[in-house]
């Protein structure tokens, strides 16, 4: 494995969520596809300087997630699902728009409100730049 | 015999005069990492002690690698790999010579893994011990031992008082036992943030006693912090596991060891707006276990 | 890699290997005291009185002192250096620790003890002014520095005591000087010293054999009353 899995133990996340997430841009950026076998527990746990139970965690999750397979005795791979790559990529933006519906929610702002400040918000980041 | 574990402490005791360690059962399996944390004097060194043979518990019964201590310590410690920093060298030898007096002891020596971790560690092989600072002691002390790759490293304080980048040469070293799932580590600390990374399992103990020993995904995972905005007149719902509260007018929070939906839920249920659900450090959840251990105590 | 059959030392090269431990580190004394013997050999091959006498002193004294040495760094090397855990943490036995220190303490002595009486033998016959005569005498009180060794040896390793082995040691010095002025007195002996033979007759092979009894039931007492200890704590 050529890639190094970053972790930091700062990062407020628990760093299982952190080895998920790094999985799925691998997979987002398509260099692990479907099919592709991922490195066994105890390799990846050694490379990421993590506790092996950390990395099995991990990979339940993802397999509950439907994002990764396992067979026993041969392995963890990449779900054979055309386009998961995309898939996870809208899932990801799904999860963040609905933090953001319920934050707003929270604040009582109604959904034109909402609206109005992402444009306020995007206009102001291109001035910016 | 469960051939799985690499440890097994089942109903030990040892009475000192004033200190006890008391019906301590402690299960390492085999192939993992645990952690041993508790704070100054609970009792982590001697219960590795106990395991290697040095300290002989009044009651209970000790099991290394299938085998009985103290009765087959000598068989056993073949394939154990002991450091402790209260385990002082020969003051006037060298490093160097306890090199050679290990390869000249133990078969399985790799002096080639030795001299990479002389460089890696940063120590000089012609550096008496008597000469040496404690964090180069230390390193020399687990040297000594990781060069032989021994089924079962028993550590104690392995990181303690070592400067950053010591530290983090110990634990990478430490990481590459991982690759190896024969291999098993049972280390004490109380630097919770290297045992929250290695650590399969942890293990809390205090004034003598296990408090805890777990899976370290089912801490993380059970413990929580909640941040809620309580309404007027707001009375906390009695929920099991819920080790702390503070209610200070409108910023409150709730601290259980037992977290599930039930728990937000009785919470809005009453009336509360949830701000936040936290998942606690390491360090936290120890603070949290002993400070209840030792409230119970004193009830 | 299967853990049975990996090669493990015998027991007696674990006891080899740990007596040369205790060896090496006291080896810069040992040369002091090797430097003591060879001069007090080279004192009395020269041909004065006065040399002769502190040669003889030289001679009592660093066989003295090396027993005296060897006795405590077998009894401290553990003690004082707190070295001990170090050692129990390695895969040796009581056994092997036991007889790793018969082995350094007897057997280092009996080296420097074997160097002085070929040296004094050596010096004798092939010096025309000493007499042969002073042999059995020699050996007898070279032989009762042995067994000054061995007691003390024996009363340390069982007592495990500094105060005891110090206070038999203290006992076995003075008795030094009174044992060797008695010798050169003693009916059957004595009167011997100026002969330009040797005489061995039965009142030095008396002596010597009680000598010898002596430190081979202390040793062997030893041995016994260490082999039945089953562990260091």
């Amino acid at each position: 494995m050529n890639q190094e899995f970053l972790l930091s133990q700062s990062d407020g996340r628990p760093m299982y969520q952190q080895i998920m997430e790094q999985i799925k841009w691998r997979i987002t950026a398509m260099e692990w596809n479907p099919g592709f076998r991922l490195p066994s527990i105890r390799e990846l746990a050694v490379s990421a300087r993590v506790s092996v139970i950390t990395v099995k965690r991990a990979y339940q999750e993802l397999e509950n997630e439907g994002v990764i397979f396992t067979q026993q005795g041969k392995g963890s791979f990449v779900a054979e699902v055309d386009g998961l790559g995309i898939r996870l990529q809208e899932k990801e933006l799904e999860l963040k728009l609905a933090d953001v519906l319920e934050t707003a929610r929270s604040q009582g702002l109604d959904m034109d409100e909402l609206i109005r400040r992402l444009r306020d918000l995007a206009a102001a980041q291109k001035r910016g730049n | 015999m469960n051939n799985q574990s690499a440890v097994r402490l089942s109903g030990v005791n040892k009475n000192y005069p004033h200190f006890s360690l008391s019906d301590v059962d402690l299960d390492v399996a085999r192939g993992s990492i645990m952690g041993l944390i508790g704070p100054n004097g609970a009792g982590k060194s001697t219960a590795l002690r106990i395991m290697m043979g040095l300290v002989r518990p009044d009651s209970g019964t000790v099991n290394v690698l299938g085998r009985e201590i103290p009765s087959e310590q000598v068989a056993a410690k073949w394939r154990i790999g002991f450091a402790s920093e209260d385990m002082p060298l020969y003051q006037p030898a060298t490093l160097e010579w306890h090199m050679a007096f290990m390869q000249g002891l133990y078969a399985d020596w790799d002096s080639a893994y030795a001299d990479i971790l002389v460089q890696r560690f940063d120590l000089r092989k012609d550096q008496k011990i008597k000469g040496m600072s404690h964090g180069q002691r230390v390193k020399s002390g687990l040297l000594l031992v990781l060069a032989r790759r021994p089924q079962l490293l028993l550590l104690d304080e392995p990181t303690t008082g070592l400067d950053p980048v010591a530290r983090r040469e110990v634990l990478n070293e430490l990481m590459d036992v991982l690759a190896d799932e024969d291999r098993t580590i049972l280390f004490s600390s109380h630097n919770t943030k290297d045992v929250e990374q290695l650590s399969d399992t942890i293990t809390f103990i205090d004034r003598g006693r296990i408090i805890a020993s777990q899976d370290k995904e089912i801490f993380i995972e059970n413990w929580r912090r909640i941040r809620f905005e309580p309404p007027e007149g707001f009375k906390l719902p009695a929920l099991a596991g819920t080790t702390e509260s503070h209610l200070n007018g409108r910023l409150a929070n709730m601290v259980t060891r037992r977290f599930g939906p039930q728990v937000t839920q009785a919470l809005q249920e009453n009336g509360a707006t949830v701000h936040a659900v936290e998942r606690l450090t390491l360090e936290e959840i120890f603070v949290a276990e002993v400070m209840g251990s030792r409230e119970g105590d004193n009830t | 890699m299967t853990n049975k059959t990996i090669n493990r030392p015998g027991f007696g090269v674990i006891a080899w290997r740990l007596a040369v431990k205790d060896f090496w580190l006291i080896r810069w004394p040992l040369v002091g005291y090797a430097a003591m013997g060879a001069l007090a050999l080279l004192f009395i091959s020269i041909n004065h009185p006065l040399t002769f006498h502190a040669g003889l002193v030289l001679m009592v004294s660093a066989l003295a002192v090396v027993g005296a040495h060897l006795v405590f760094a077998s009894m401290m090397h553990e003690r004082t250096n707190q070295t001990l855990p170090f050692l129990l943490s390695l895969p040796i036995s009581y056994l092997q620790y036991t007889w790793s220190k018969l082995l350094f303490t007897i057997g280092t002595f009996s080296l420097f003890w074997l160097a002085l009486v070929l040296g004094i033998f050596a010096v004798v016959n092939t010096r025309d002014f000493l007499l042969a005569g002073m042999l059995p005498y020699d050996m007898i009180v070279l032989t009762y520095l042995a067994l000054a060794f061995v007691l003390t040896l024996t009363v340390g390793m069982m007592t495990e005591s500094l105060a005891w082995t110090i206070v038999i040691m203290s006992i076995c010095n003075i008795g030094i000087s009174l044992f060797m002025i008695t010798m050169t007195k003693f009916p059957g002996l004595g009167e011997f010293l100026g002969e330009p033979e040797a005489v061995w007759n039965t009142t030095a092979i008396g002596i010597l054999a009680i000598e010898v009894i002596l430190i081979v039931a202390l040793v062997g007492l030893t041995i016994l009353v260490q082999s039945r200890k089953t562990d260091f704590l």
